[in-house]
């Protein structure tokens, strides 16, 4: 799947405002644990595990797609 | 979860119903960890169960020995996959003692030592526990013990407030970890029949007991044990307060 459309799914907002850009904080039903959430469906549907320092770097979307990226996935 | 070969961990294991938890779960096939205050105890517990149980001596009221006999645990290869919190104290005392000329008031000490070994404890553990859980992705379970007096039990101010705050702290990890998938359940007993309830209640007040039982008689500590292999074995039991009482608290 692709990241926009699983971050949109676990984050209850539209696929089609988010750009690398995006900072994760700013959609508006994050939090904390929308945050672990969010990484919980990533790791479950890329099969990676990322890690304390990945989790807490991830803020924009490019982050995240970065850091799969790292892990050796494309989305 | 299927029960050979999890990890529980069981604070207050040695004695009562955490040491029938820790023996009923030992024949089910689970590895056992056991935090518990008094070391000869703990010392007994890792001489009897060989590889099957270990106990670190850890007075679960203390914060610092928390963290310090969590990270223990870790280092000794012991993650647990469920927590069943049960080390508590039970305290009885009336908010105003009217038959006394002086001291008259619930000991402000009491209040705190109870508090202490009753709820701040099942924080300090949980919030170690958890923290390691989603560090593994673990989806794991936390049972806490409370107690039917949550509702009120005249005579038991810190008690009775203490178990309330258990089965708050149960629906709010459950409303707030759910999405990772954790489970928080509290089992509330009602009179048991064990030694300490005959120590601390008189034949009388015992009789007297049995006949607001709707079952009429008192429990025992294999019922706690089922209910808690139930949770464990039922993915879908969350956020709740099963109450083991024989229909005591209708």
């Amino acid at each position: 799947m692709k990241l926009e459309k699983l971050i949109a799914m676990t984050l209850n907002s539209s696929e089609a405002s988010l750009v690398n850009e995006t900072e994760l904080k700013n959609i508006p039903s994050w939090d904390s644990m929308a945050h672990m959430v969010l990484i919980t469906a990533m790791e479950k549907e890329y099969s990676v595990q990322f890690s304390g320092d990945e989790i807490a770097e991830m803020k924009t979307v490019g982050e995240a797609r970065r850091l799969l990226r790292g892990h050796g996935v494309s989305a | 979860m299927r029960l050979k070969g999890l990890k529980i961990l069981v604070t207050g294991g040695a004695s009562g119903i955490g040491r029938a938890l820790v023996e009923a779960f030992i024949a089910d096939g689970c590895f056992l960890g056991v935090f518990e205050k008094d070391a000869k105890s703990c010392d007994m517990l890792n001489n009897e169960y060989g590889d099957t149980v270990r106990a670190w001596p850890c007075d679960v009221s203390c914060p610092d020995q928390v963290d310090r006999t969590f990270g223990s645990a870790k280092d000794a290869g012991f993650r647990p996959d469920v927590l069943i919190n049960n080390a508590g104290i039970i305290h009885s005392e009336p908010l105003v003692n009217i038959g006394k000329k002086t001291e008259r008031i619930h000991s402000r000490e009491n209040w705190k030592k109870v508090l202490a070994a009753d709820l701040d404890s099942v924080f300090y553990v949980t919030s170690c526990v958890v923290d390691d859980m989603i560090q593994r992705r673990c989806q794991g379970l936390v049972i806490s013990i409370s107690s039917i007096a949550a509702h009120g039990n005249i005579g038991q101010s810190a008690y009775s407030a203490a178990k309330a705050g258990v089965n708050s702290l149960t629906f709010t990890w459950a409303k707030e970890l759910g999405p990772l998938g954790m489970r928080f359940v509290a089992i509330a007993p009602g009179f048991l029949d064990t030694p300490s309830t005959r120590a601390a209640l008189s034949e009388n007040t015992l009789a007297r007991i049995q006949q607001q039982i709707p079952l009429r008689k008192l429990g025992s500590t294999s019922a706690i044990y089922l209910a808690a292999k139930a949770i464990i074995e039922s993915d879908y039991i969350n956020g709740t307060v099963i109450e083991v009482d024989g229909g005591l608290s209708l």
